[in-house]
């Protein structure tokens, strides 16, 4: 009935966070160090490291070397994924009510 | 933006736009078209807790459903049903329609689609989905 997005569940479940929220608002203007990206937040590194995996599986973040250093960088595909499955409901909605409204009101294209 | 509301106006008093949308024989006849899909085999019980379905099969035959439990339903006004699609492993949703009499004799109906995000998290989603959009904006601008 609504074309079938990837709509993914581990977007939203990363996204409901409030640190990896942070997490990608830093991410938003430039590319972070892994370092830089993980600290000043009032929590232990592996507890942010495991927040960051979240986000690498929803595939928010991607990490790649550079040198001895590990890149973090902000990847929006999946929010465009999730936004274009709502779009998808929207319109499925829209001409779902029309179809009812012309089935209703008995014009054509109603009752079959 | 993670609800979707819509909404129409039928020439109709409520009580025929509620046989409409709740009997399952109407709902086959008029939910989906023979271009998209058509959707046969509704079960559907007015009643709180009771599981509802519906399916249905494509133009080129590919089949799919629809689940979910009836939430609310308050003839001719309200009703209310999670929605499970079979072909998304998201989170189940929720469908509200509300029917208000208009001064035309007519019906608006509206339909509030809800619970794109997981169920603990709702609370806190309604902030995430603003964020969302401003990285989504501004992800575009500097690409």
């Amino acid at each position: 009935m609504v074309t079938s997005h990837p709509a993914r569940t581990d977007v939203f479940h990363a996204l409901a966070d409030g640190t990896r929220r942070a997490l990608l608002d830093r991410l938003l203007g430039k590319d972070l160090p892994v370092q830089d990206l993980a600290s000043g937040f009032d929590m232990s590194r592996p507890a942010v490291s495991k927040h960051l995996r979240v986000l690498r599986e929803a595939d928010l973040v991607r990490e790649r070397r550079k040198g001895r250093r590990r890149m973090y960088s902000l990847n929006s595909q999946p929010l465009k994924d999730v936004d274009d499955w709502l779009s998808s409901y929207r319109r499925f909605w829209r001409s779902n009510l029309a179809s009812l409204k012309r089935h209703v009101e008995g014009g054509p294209g109603g009752v079959s | 933006m993670n609800e979707i509301r819509t909404s129409i106006e039928i020439a109709a008093p409520p009580q025929k736009v509620w046989t409409a949308l709740t009997d399952p024989d109407q709902l086959a006849s008029w939910w989906g078209s023979d271009e998209e899909y058509r959707t046969y085999d509704w079960r559907l019980e007015l009643r709180p807790g009771a599981a509802w379905s519906c399916q249905a099969r494509n133009a080129s035959g590919h089949l799919s459903g629809v689940s979910g439990t009836v939430l609310e339903a308050d003839p001719p006004r309200t009703l209310a049903y999670t929605w499970k699609p079979s072909w998304q492993s998201t989170p189940e949703t929720t469908v509200r329609y509300t029917l208000t009499p208009t001064d035309r004799g007519g019906t608006l109906v509206e339909v509030h689609h809800t619970g794109f995000e997981d169920a603990e998290s709702r609370q806190e989603h309604e902030q995430g989905w603003r964020r969302v959009l401003t990285w989504l904006s501004q992800k575009g601008a500097r690409q």
